[in-house]
């Protein structure tokens, strides 16, 4: 079997293709540009519920519903921004070398991201312990 | 030569194919995503199930929520391990750290059962 976890279909030297419009990729996979999009659609995640949050507590608890989801959206553009420069150069990276064991990791970028969502847990459970989420009732 | 943070994982062992750095990557990206599920379903289920009362409703909402606290760190420990034992040639660890996720969405998941048919 090939050591590559996906779409490395076999092949033994890695090969360097050229993309549609020309330039290079790194791997059939895709691999470099599918973490790129999970980076991507996690930070749309995370600042989805950050809008839900401002939306639920907006009425009950206004300054810490702008503080809290105003830090988050900082925190979520600064991770977007560090995840696409980390993304450009590790494709920079893998396209000019010939060797796959290129150091392309980021170590801050994983727990910068599980700190974020540590903090918004915090504060989303001491609104439920403390009994202030506010009760949305249907209209009836 | 610049050390890189976390020195705890890159001052050991030799750099691994890049593509199983990545794919470490995008499984801890992943459980991010299931903490975030985590949070917005325990803040939902007490901000939306007026019906279901108080305190098995808050217990478990809270429950949930405290698995979404718990999901990134585990997340973090399990990239950290995981990339180390990439680094180092070793067996890739087992998924142990998830296992109080677990236990707590199911505590979670019967306590809501239980308030329903209690309720009833």
């Amino acid at each position: 079997m090939s050591d590559h976890p996906d779409g490395g279909g076999g092949c033994g030297a890695p090969e360097r293709r050229p993309a549609s419009d020309g330039r290079a990729i790194f791997d059939p996979g895709m691999q470099v540009e599918r973490t790129n999009l999970a980076w991507r659609r996690t930070v749309l995640a995370l600042v989805t519920v950050a809008a839900g949050g401002l939306r639920l507590v907006w009425g009950s608890h206004p300054v810490l519903a702008v503080g809290g989801a105003g830090a988050v959206l900082a925190g979520a553009l600064a991770l977007f921004w560090a995840a696409g420069r980390a993304h450009r150069r590790a494709h920079a990276l893998l396209t000019s070398s010939s060797d796959d064991h290129v150091a392309i990791a980021d170590g801050v970028l994983p727990p910068a991201m599980a700190a974020l969502l540590a903090i918004c847990g915090v504060l989303a459970l001491a609104l439920v312990v403390l009994g202030r989420v506010p009760i949305v009732v249907a209209p009836r | 030569m610049r050390h890189r943070f976390p020195r705890s994982v890159y001052d050991h062992g030799t750099e691994p194919d890049a593509r199983f750095t990545l794919a470490n990557q995008r499984t801890f990206l992943a459980w991010i995503r299931t903490g975030l599920a985590l949070i917005a379903v325990g803040v939902a289920l007490e901000a939306f199930a007026e019906n279901l009362p108080s305190p098995g409703r808050r217990v478990a909402s809270a429950l949930m929520v405290l698995a979404g606290v718990i999901a990134p760190v585990q997340a973090w420990l399990g990239w950290r391990r995981t990339e180390l034992a990439m680094r180092t040639g070793r067996p890739l660890p087992p998924d142990s750290g998830s296992l109080p996720l677990m236990i707590l969405t199911i505590i979670a998941g019967v306590l809501i059962l239980a308030t329903i048919l209690v309720a009833q």
